[in-house]
């Protein structure tokens, strides 16, 4: 009979991830109210509101744990890089006088490109683990919008999903690219 | 199924991370290990229902486990401790005569025997977890070494930090 099949395993299955979910809302918050507290410190009060989807990503890492996790911690220091991002560079359009509504001002390339660079690097550099190279890239990036969203908040919408949608995609396109090289630079057994 | 103790370490330390392919392992391997433990303790008729409940407590307490601890005596510390709350708690349980002379006495009956062995094993994984003074003062307590050359308040106050210890590596609050 399969492990699986009995009543007892599921149930104590469920109690291990209730288990994990317990500690991971204990745990989430010492990472996300220090990063809602420096938002607020750089981007200022409205940074509060995505204080949610800051917690929520931290639980769900925590919850997960393993390469996931591994992965956030990283992508937490690379989401740091970023929010010092300076506005000059996301807004390369504005000058210093210019009106911070001005539509000149949208330019969510800018931002995608910056993301973008910004993921490229962060997953060249950190190791990926052999088995699981992708849940560490989600982490790599998911780490890092926990972060990185804070910084939207003084965005438009179309840089703030530029922003982060470049760093998912420089994470992800680096975090395979390393994985397809690895594989094939592993002899043949 | 049997696993060695460094296999059982390093599964829950993978376990406590989050990797849920440590899980069917632990559980095949944990199990028994409850349903013994609570046989010797409450007999065959209720062995099932507490070792279960013990079970669920081990489990959705592993993310509390510290990688580089031993596991069994943390294991053990949170069964042996649901095993006393259920007792307590709902006072229904009719010892077994063999049961109730508690585990040590029962040399004579093999499965007894085997609980009794890995009891004392995680007792003694728990001391050895300890720094050198902590573990010396605890086996001069019980007699398995002399005494050392110490004040006899020093070497109380070394006994009690050794306690404190000792409970931190059985899981903190769970020993009673």
């Amino acid at each position: 009979m399969s492990v699986e099949m009995t009543a007892s395993y599921r149930v104590t299955r469920r109690a291990y991830e209730l288990g994990r979910l317990r500690a991971a809302l204990g745990r989430a918050p010492w990472v996300a109210v220090p990063i809602a507290g420096l938002g607020i410190l750089t981007s200022g009060r409205s940074a509060l509101l995505v204080l949610p989807f800051t917690l929520l990503v931290w639980v769900f890492v925590h919850f997960r744990g393993d390469e996931l996790l591994r992965g956030s911690w990283y992508g937490l220091l690379g989401g740091l890089v970023t929010s010092l991002l300076p506005m000059s560079v996301l807004r390369p359009c504005c000058d210093m006088n210019a009106a911070a509504g001005a539509s000149c001002c949208t330019m969510p390339g800018a931002c995608l490109g910056a993301g973008a660079l910004v993921g490229v690097l962060l997953a060249a550099a950190v190791p990926l683990g052999k088995a699981s190279w992708w849940r560490t890239a989600c982490g790599i990036a998911l780490g890092m919008a926990s972060v990185a969203v804070v910084k939207c908040t003084t965005l438009f919408a179309g840089e703030a999903v530029g922003l982060v949608g470049g760093i998912a995609a420089g994470v992800a396109v680096t975090a395979a690219a390393k994985a397809l090289l690895a594989r094939r630079s592993r002899p043949e057994v | 199924m049997s696993l060695n103790e460094a296999a059982l370490d390093a599964l829950m330390e993978r376990l406590a991370r989050g990797d849920r392919s440590a899980f069917d392992p632990l559980y095949l391997a944990l199990r028994p290990r409850a349903l013994r433990l609570a046989r010797a303790q409450v007999g065959a008729a209720l062995a099932a229902d507490v070792a279960q409940s013990a079970l669920l407590r081990v489990f959705s307490r592993a993310s509390e486990f510290e990688a580089g601890r031993p596991c069994l005596p943390w294991f053990y510390a949170i069964v042996a401790n649901q095993i006393r709350s259920e007792k307590r708690g709902t006072a229904r349980y009719v010892l077994e005569p063999l049961a109730s002379q508690g585990v040590v006495d029962d040399s004579q009956d093999a499965e007894a025997a085997l609980v009794t062995r890995e009891l004392t094993r995680a007792l003694q994984l728990a001391v050895d977890a300890l720094d050198a003074d902590s573990a010396n003062a605890l086996r001069a307590t019980l007699g398995l070494e002399p005494m050392p050359e110490l004040r006899a308040a020093t070497f109380r106050k070394r006994v009690s930090r050794a306690y404190a210890k000792l409970r931190l590596i059985f899981g903190g609050h769970d020993v009673g």
